[in-house]
């Protein structure tokens, strides 16, 4: 009994010192880190639907004539919003999907933006260039969560595969996490400059 | 043999006093590293005059000193092959401008020969200084005020509101400090205590280790140091909000 109640206290000590020289703690802490910077990047993807929403009621008004512009932008943009991700299955695919619709929708926003080009009187109310304004600090801001993202990821990455934190991370299933892919050629646009 | 002395003396000199001319180092990323004496005010294009920097420079840290908001200006000769938006951030956060928890930090980045002008905001300030405000400070005094090669002007007046706009938004926290020491003496007092009784009546004392406790007190305010001059950066961080013009 004595020597059972021993083992449980060796066995508590060895854990306590050699788990975080294994270093568990720090790959719970590279994962939790992955997690957050996702959860930052849908934040700033979900603030520019919410401007792009703002936009098309601004636009709606004015430019009358452009309904399938519009409406284009209206359905990518549900497109996007609905397609969320939780960090936990950030499998290729889901990111794959993701960043597609993303680009959808900012594809279908410069072209609104285009379009807009041709309403002078719209660009120069201020709602519009506070608009404008809003949606270039987003871009701004998706990218910002994008690379931290992929740094936090790459981060991940570096300790799950690297000796002897593979092996703590394979008893305990920490795994790979995936990166985001610059999208061809979207990754600049959609230029709000004005 | 002395006059070999001396030149070995004379060689430490130059390369001590040359290690002060060459504060301003350059990381590997191209961007500038901060002071090792830490400025708010950092004219490394030499845009100003030094009085005038001094002026900015005390503003700016008295600002600080109340608030903990840390505003800080920065010129560059050029940002090379970076957006300037992007530049900022990268500079912002290897700086670890603003403190920590509250992420108060505020850049305003100017690129001499790019002739572009960046402000960049804080996590923490973003709410209080939105993307348009910024806009607004930089179309409507900065790029004015630079037209004309009107720095110092632009700068002064730009602070002026962004000071302004953030009052009574984040509050310095001596008081806090002040709060740990009370817990610290009565933790040390408790532990006084302890000790106190638990020396047997015949004297011999048992030693309980209080020694680690002393450590903490003093460790809250950091900008106090030496005749209101500024205490160096917090680490706070950026992501990605305000605004850039050109001139």
């Amino acid at each position: 009994m004595k020597m059972k109640k021993s083992l449980y206290l060796l066995l508590i000590l060895a854990s306590t010192f050699l788990l975080p020289s294994c270093s568990y703690n720090t790959l719970v802490a590279n994962d939790e880190a992955v997690n957050k910077a996702w959860a930052d990047v849908e934040a700033a993807y979900q603030r520019r639907a919410d401007l792009i929403g703002n936009l098309v009621e601004t636009v709606k008004g004015e430019a009358k004539f452009e309904q399938e512009t519009l409406t284009q932008v209206i359905e990518a943009r549900s497109k996007a919003t609905s397609m969320q991700v939780d960090a936990k299955d950030l499998t290729p695919e889901n990111i794959a999907k993701f960043q597609e619709a993303q680009s959808q929708l900012s594809g279908a926003l410069s072209k609104l933006l285009v379009v807009v080009e041709r309403y002078p009187d719209l660009k120069a109310t201020q709602g519009f260039q506070k608009l404008m304004n809003q949606l270039e600090g987003t871009e701004n801001r998706i990218n910002v969560a994008r690379r931290d993202y992929n740094a936090a990821v790459q981060t991940n990455n570096t300790k799950v595969r690297s000796f002897p934190s593979n092996i703590t991370a394979k008893i305990f299933g920490f795994e790979k996490r995936e990166l985001f892919k610059a999208d061809a050629g979207a990754e600049k646009a959609p230029t709000v400059k004005f | 043999m002395k006059s070999h002395l001396n030149k070995i003396f004379f060689f430490f000199l130059v390369v001590y006093a040359s290690s002060f001319m060459l504060a301003q180092t350059i990381g590997k990323d191209g961007i500038p590293n901060a002071h090792a004496q830490p400025r708010l005010v950092n004219d490394f294009a030499g845009l100003m005059s030094p009085t005038n920097q001094d002026i900015l420079e005390k503003k700016l840290v008295a600002f600080n000193d109340s608030t903990s908001t840390q505003i800080t200006i920065v010129s560059v000769n050029t940002i090379g092959d970076y957006e300037i938006s992007d530049y900022a951030l990268r500079l912002g956060r290897k700086w670890g401008i603003g403190q920590k928890e509250k992420n108060n930090g505020l850049l305003i980045l100017i690129a001499k020969n790019d002739r572009k002008v960046d402000i960049e905001v804080g996590y923490g300030l973003e709410s209080y200084i939105t993307d348009y405000d910024s806009k607004e400070i930089i179309d409507d005094i900065l790029i004015p005020a630079f037209k004309q090669n009107n720095f110092y002007q632009g700068l002064d007046k730009a602070t002026d509101r962004i000071i302004a706009q953030l009052q009574g938004t984040y509050k310095a926290s001596p008081k806090k400090s002040d709060n740990i020491n009370i817990w610290v003496i009565i933790i040390i007092i408790i532990i006084l205590l302890i000790i106190i009784s638990s020396i047997p009546k015949n004297g011999s004392m048992v030693s309980i280790g209080g020694g680690g406790w002393t450590s903490t007190i003093g460790g809250g305010s950091s900008w106090s140091g030496g005749g209101g001059g500024f205490g160096g950066f917090g680490g706070g961080s950026f992501g990605g909000g305000g605004s850039s013009g050109s001139w």
